[in-house]
């Protein structure tokens, strides 16, 4: 048989224990920009993002123009290389920590790529609130 | 105020090479969004992910067309990730255009990992790095081990939309439809949002998880009628490619009485499991018209179906030799043994990347494994690569070739419990280490 010796007993017994106990996701933070309850609000006008929650330089809560009305984006736009924004908050490594998010763009083919820096961060900027 | 290129523990950085810049930034060699780490500092230094990778985000120009990207990081440094196009339904790990996975979890920090890699930023000029090597110093990869995190987003040009940003620890990686998927019954209730069902009625029709008996649930398919009432479809399906394959555990219902059933045929008898990669997940469709790389059967007769119902129905395909009969019906060939999950099979299929299909079983829990075969000849059956096959009755016909394979089970009317199935490819696979069979070094179907 062509695949003995791939798996060891002790392998196949820890795979076993594994797959018997299955973890619970936890979710730690999330943010869909929905801007519910933000000061602006639904007036299709950019606002910032919870700045309660976010460290932000220029960037914004905009309605992307291909998506459903009132479905904010935190949009990012033109050369800088400052403009973002970071949680305030820290998260420790362990257990698998995973950011999972969308990107998308409304430029050419040229910009998108070059558009995106995610998702963790060591450190925030100093002074980075302040512009 | 830092350069924000300068703080990225684990996540994606675009990068140009000097000598690289084409005039289609990420669609094009040399440069494009690359997986990084430890402050990177310059922002030429990320390993470039593929180019399907690059195309999928220039195609990234509304909410639906977004790419979902996730990021893990090691729990003690490293990072790896991985994108989707279908919202997260079916995912691919960050990888080079070889095929080199990117993930660097499991590295102490600090490790130096160079980029002595033939295409490490996948121009095709082999690994050279920046002339200016104080500036970019060989090597260009030092795993992270930084322990608290912040979430961060930057631009630097064009216009960059951000949305449904989750973070999370223990992720259910094999939910949804992300590889290894995996599924071991591990509740009486159905996961509505992996699986849909069709005449689930007991005590004659079952279509459901069940305790078969001792204590360890399983997936109890049967019924008292011959009308492909019952059926089991995954919501969520996969695309051919990186030899995907799906792992199963199937034993049999001897007495349906035990189980309070009412079925019309005990295990073996009519007995089939009509799986498990299919094109369709559309549970209106008959179980055994849409079979793409899987096994359907008549009577007790096993046999290997692909391409639905383009190729025939039950009785025209080739036929699984005596030895997999043997394996699958040890009721049948001896009447007095118990038929169980001790007396189960298992069972692998590898769906070509294009085309076709190979399965194996195994006796003995996936240790060793014997190639299907077809009867009476025991000639081994693999069509991966082949695009036609010709059936035992001289018919030329498509091999199953459906970009997308979904799961599907059913018998006709015997019961037939399925158990600990997993879908992986080569990028995630079920066990690591799992080598991929030959293909076609034996008899085939031209």
């Amino acid at each position: 048989m062509r695949f003995i010796g791939y798996l060891t007993v002790p392998a196949i017994l820890a795979l076993g224990l594994i797959v018997a106990q299955p973890i619970s996701a936890e979710v730690l933070f999330e943010d869909n920009f929905d801007a519910t309850g933000q000061a602006g609000a639904g007036s299709e006008d950019p606002i910032p993002p919870d700045l309660a929650v976010w460290d932000s330089f220029q960037t914004n809560l905009v309605v992307h123009p291909d998506n459903a009305a009132g479905d904010y984006s935190l949009n990012m736009f033109n050369l800088n290389l400052s403009k973002g924004a970071y949680t305030i908050q820290t998260y420790p490594r362990g257990s698998d920590l995973t950011c999972t998010f969308k990107a998308c763009t409304t430029s050419s083919i040229l910009t998108i790529a070059a558009a995106i820096r995610s998702p963790m961060a060591s450190m925030a900027p100093s002074g980075f609130g302040d512009g | 105020m830092s350069n924000t290129y300068e703080n990225i523990a684990a996540g994606l950085e675009y990068f140009s090479t000097p000598d690289g810049v084409p005039a289609e930034l990420n669609a094009g060699p040399g440069s494009g969004m690359g997986l990084t780490q430890n402050g990177a500092g310059p922002i030429q230094v990320s390993p470039r992910i593929e180019d399907a990778f690059q195309a999928a985000l220039v195609n990234a120009k509304s909410k639906a067309t977004a790419v979902t990207i996730r990021v893990t990081v090691g729990d003690a440094a490293g990072c790896t990730g991985s994108w989707s196009t279908d919202d997260g339904q079916t995912w691919t790990q960050f990888k080079l255009n070889d095929g080199t996975i990117l993930d660097t979890r499991g590295y102490d920090a600090g490790t130096v990992i160079d980029g002595d890699h033939p295409d490490y930023y996948g121009d095709g000029n082999g690994p050279r790095f920046f002339a200016d090597t104080e500036v970019y110093p060989n090597p260009v990869v030092v795993v992270d081990g930084t322990q608290d995190l912040h979430i961060g987003f930057h631009n630097l040009f064009g216009s960059t939309w951000i949305d449904d940003v989750v973070l999370e620890t223990n992720p259910d990686m094999g939910g949804g439809a992300g590889l290894p998927w995996t599924e071991s019954w591990d509740s009486l209730d159905l996961d509505t949002a992996k699986w849909e069902t069709a005449g689930h009625n007991p005590p004659m029709f079952h279509m459901a998880p069940i305790d078969p008996g001792d204590g360890d649930l399983a997936f109890l398919m049967g019924n008292a009628a011959l009308d492909w009432s019952t059926k089991l479809r995954s919501k969520v399906g996969w695309p051919r490619g990186e030899n995907l394959r799906c792992t199963f555990d199937l034993f049999g219902l001897d007495d349906t009485s035990r189980l309070g059933m009412d079925f019309v045929h005990t295990y073996p008898g009519a007995s089939g499991f009509h799986g498990p990669f299919h094109s369709t997940a559309d549970i209106g469709e008959n179980i055994y018209a849409t079979i793409d790389a899987g096994m359907d059967f008549w009577w007790n007769i096993i046999g290997f179906e692909e391409g639905g119902a383009a190729t025939g129905l039950q009785t025209t395909n080739f036929t699984a030799d005596d030895a997999f009969h043997a394996a699958m019906h040890p009721a049948g060939r001896d009447p007095e043994e118990a038929v169980g999950r001790d007396t189960g099979i298992k069972m692998r299929f590898w769906a070509g990347d294009v085309s076709g299909f190979f399965m194996e079983w195994s006796l003995d829990g996936g240790v060793t494994w014997t190639p299907g075969a077809t009867w009476p000849d025991s000639n081994v059956y693999d069509t991966r690569g082949q695009d036609m096959m010709t059936r035992p009755d001289d018919e030329v016909v498509p091999t199953g070739n459906a970009t997308l394979l979904y799961l599907g089970f059913s018998t006709a009317q015997g019961g037939v419990f399925i158990d600990n199935i997993c879908v992986g490819n080569d990028s995630n696979p079920c066990v690591q280490g799992t080598p991929t069979p030959n293909e076609v070094d034996h008899w085939t179907f031209y």
